[in-house]
């Protein structure tokens, strides 16, 4: 049995139809178009030269051009590496932070020019036995100029760079920058001054953290959380940044040296400045 | 009707989107502070300090500041110990020496095979330099040089933590040097309460361009400071001293790396004698580090150091007693023979090192060093040379023997006696002897120095140079016990 609908209620429901549910419909659609947030992971577990600072580049672009990326945790598992490399990712980072939280994560060793990055980021966690600080530059001294029959050059300085002299102390500006960067980055929290942290020592994550070298020990999980609350953003996913960035898994040229025998070095393939950790046992640079 | 419809209509299409921005976002990222980078352009390679008074650095062909009468000055380099450093290295110290009229020689790794060795070249030498060993040195020339600084020699030792191990070739294969630098030279500094340790100065808040090279601002009181305000060494062993004076010192923020703590510690230090130096660094030596702060000014003086020694030539000097050219003379029943002429020979040819010539003159000349040669029969021209040793000839005691003092009486057969007199004018060496071959004898003996079988004070000697009583005899010497005789080893 049915009972006769009259046509206004018909044209009221219509009317209810359309005037409710259509721009819930169109109001459910249009929040889908609202980005679900994501902290986005930055991977170096690998020395910081121009390979590796290319990469980071590229994946602190794609953060910063990209909406729904609201904050980056930089995972750190490095000596460090070249001066202009790092300085270059620590300027990215400089800039990114002006519209994003980076956190940083001393997954396993942040040393010189890894702890270079990490001070300037917002906030450092570290592993309770990560290996933190290395505030120092190294760098091989040039020869004595000296001349050769075979090989000419134009000026006495042209085929070694610099003088001896002229090398040690433009690496006393270059560590200048990097203290620098260490006081601004780290503020009062530090509780150490210039003649512990210069040098040179590096330390375990928890006297790290007891001399204001990193904020907090924790885990990667708790750099994410920290991240996340600095953007205020919940519900949000995680993910790798080279991955959104799709950056190929191409690998550049090594940064350490390997010897014929196969074996590698911990100390890099070219002369230079460098902001690097070299571990004890092996001191000698090219 | 339609106003409410359509308002209705906004708030549920807003409803979903602030219920999913409010899912995810809870707020705007502000940054906490404004994002600072360091001020790259303020920072620039740190400049070596200048002197606040300029130092005209003598140039190494300019003639010696004080024309010196006797032979120059020699400061002796040792080179024979894997030292670790090449003598065009330190050519601002060695032009100071020159310009100062000192002569320089080397001591290489071949003087142990020539006849004199280190004690034959200390014996004329004023002061002797060692930088960077890498070897040891052995118990007699630790010895030697202790003598040669008891005889107011200077000793300059100067260790650098640059330049540290050493390998050495023999035949084509590299062995490690046996010592290293801080063990060899406080071996030879040990008896001079002089001592270095194995670690490198830095400091970290005030440097020269680096933490190792450290600026020393704090001076002990001796002309090797004067004038200076700051001296810069690059890399630096410390170095220490009980009763000494520590010459150059860091402030408080000046640390040993052994320890990572210090504060005052010192770069250079004297002995208490004034007589050895024990010196951090060389670097601060070589071009251009030479010319940074006062070092100039330091340089000089280290070589005003090293000549200002009243080296006072003993017996134990033999035969570099001389200050100058010397007239031989002999006594009128001394007879020149052949083998007069070949030890005077000997002699001569030992003693051109020095820059000492003989020569034979007719009368005794009234200015100039002599060599007295005669024999225990007075002679009347001789006696006014001899009798400042107050010897008691065998003819002018009634027992017939000869008495010297500090030696007693003695049979003067088989006997050689060497006595040293001085004046401000001359140095006078007399050989007595017996006999004329023991005269010779005596002479050969002087010549080449080799007094190990002599009794030995410092300015008094005896020898046996034949067959007889004295020394070789079971007739006992009469010796004065209280003179504290020496023999030489």
């Amino acid at each position: 049995m049915t009972f006769p609908v009259p046509d206004s209620t018909k044209r009221g429901l219509r009317r209810w139809l359309a005037w409710i549910f259509l721009p819930l419909l169109v109001g459910i659609g249009l929040a889908a178009l609202v980005p679900r947030p994501i902290v986005g992971l930055i991977y170096l577990q690998d020395a910081i030269y121009g390979f590796t600072a290319r990469e980071m580049i590229a994946q602190i672009h794609y953060a910063r051009d990209h909406p729904e990326v609201r904050a980056v945790v930089v995972v750190l598992d490095s000596p460090g590496g070249t001066v202009v490399d790092t300085e270059a990712v620590y300027l990215e980072f400089a800039k990114l932070r002006e519209r994003k939280p980076v956190v940083t994560m001393a997954q396993g060793v942040a040393a010189s020019g890894a702890y270079y990055l990490s001070v300037g980021t917002d906030y450092i966690f570290a592993g309770p036995s990560s290996l933190v600080g290395n505030v120092g530059v190294i760098s091989q001294l040039p020869t004595a100029p000296m001349v050769f029959e075979d090989l000419a050059s134009t000026g006495p300085y042209k085929l070694f760079g610099s003088a001896r002299d002229t090398r040690l102390r433009e690496m006393e500006a270059i560590k200048q920058a990097f203290y620098s960067a260490v006081v601004l980055g780290r503020g009062e929290a530090l509780a150490i001054g210039p003649e512990r942290i210069l040098r040179g020592e590096i330390w375990l994550g928890n006297e790290a953290a007891r001399f204001g070298l990193v904020d907090e020990l924790g885990s990667i999980s708790a750099a994410i959380e920290k991240a996340a609350d600095l953007s205020h953003v919940a519900n949000y996913r995680v993910a790798d940044l080279r991955e959104l960035a799709g950056l190929p898994s191409s690998f550049g040229v090594p940064f350490f040296f390997m010897t014929p025998e196969g074996v590698l070095t911990p100390y890099p393939n070219a002369p230079g400045f460098y902001l690097l950790y070299v571990p004890p046992g092996e001191r000698r640079l090219p | 009707m339609i106003r409410n419809r359509v308002w209705l209509a906004l708030a549920l299409i807003a409803l979903p989107l602030v219920g999913r921005t409010l899912w995810h976002y809870r707020g705007l990222y502000r940054p906490a502070t404004p994002i600072q980078v360091p001020a790259y352009s303020e920072f620039s390679p740190p400049q070596p300090p200048v002197a606040d008074a300029a130092i005209e650095l003598p140039e190494e062909t300019s003639a010696p500041a004080g024309a010196q009468a006797g032979p120059p000055e020699l400061v002796l380099f040792d080179q024979s110990h894997s030292n670790r450093f090449s003598m065009s290295e330190l050519r601002s110290l060695t032009t100071a020496l020159k310009a100062q009229g000192a002569r320089i020689e080397v001591l290489d790794s071949t003087f142990a095979f020539d006849e004199l060795g280190l004690e034959g070249r200390l014996k004329y030498a004023s002061s002797f330099v060692v930088v960077a060993p890498s070897l040891a040195f052995s118990a007699g020339e630790v010895t030697a040089v202790e003598k040669f600084v008891g005889r107011s020699g200077r000793l300059l030792v100067v260790l650098d933590p640059t330049r540290t191990g050493s390998s050495i070739d023999v035949f084509g294969f590299l062995f490690l040097a046996p010592s290293d630098d801080v063990s060899a030279a406080n071996q030879l500094l040990r008896s001079f309460d002089l001592s270095f340790s194995d670690d490198y100065l830095y400091n970290l808040m005030d440097n020269e361009g680096n933490f190792r090279n450290v600026l020393l601002r704090n001076f002990g009181e001796h002309p090797l400071t004067a004038g200076l305000q700051t001296v810069a060494f690059y890399a630096a062993r410390s170095v220490q001293t009980e009763a000494g004076t520590l010459l150059l010192s860091g402030d408080s923020a000046t640390l040993s790396s052994l320890t990572d703590t210090g504060g005052g510690l010192a770069a250079a230090a004297l002995d208490p004698g004034s007589q050895a130096l024990a010196l951090g660094d060389l670097t601060f030596m070589t071009p251009p580090y030479d010319k940074v702060a006062d070092n100039a000014r330091l340089i000089q003086n280290l070589a005003a150091f090293l000549l200002d020694g009243e080296r006072r030539p003993d017996l134990h000097n033999l035969p570099f007693v001389f200050s100058g050219p010397v007239s031989v003379v002999q006594s009128a029943d001394f007879a020149l023979q052949a083998e007069t002429l070949v030890a005077l020979q000997g002699m001569s040819t030992t003693l051109l090192p020095a820059g000492v010539s003989l020569s034979f003159p007719e009368e005794v000349p009234a200015e100039g060093d002599l060599l007295v040669l005669g024999l225990f029969e007075p002679d009347p021209e001789l006696v006014e040379l001899i009798e400042p040793l107050g010897l008691v000839l065998p003819a002018e005691a009634s027992d017939g023997r000869l008495a010297a003092p500090g030696f007693g009486s003695f049979n003067p057969a088989g006997i050689g006696f060497v006595g040293l007199a001085r004046s401000e004018a001359r140095t006078t060496l007399v050989l007595l002897a017996s006999d004329q071959a023991g005269l010779i004898s005596l002479l050969e003996t002087v010549g080449q120095g080799l007094l190990s079988d002599c009794l030995l004070s410092d300015t008094s000697a005896l020898c046996q140079v034949g067959e007889g009583a004295g020394l070789g005899s079971s007739e006992p010497l009469e010796f004065d016990l209280s003179f504290d005789e020496t023999f030489n080893q």
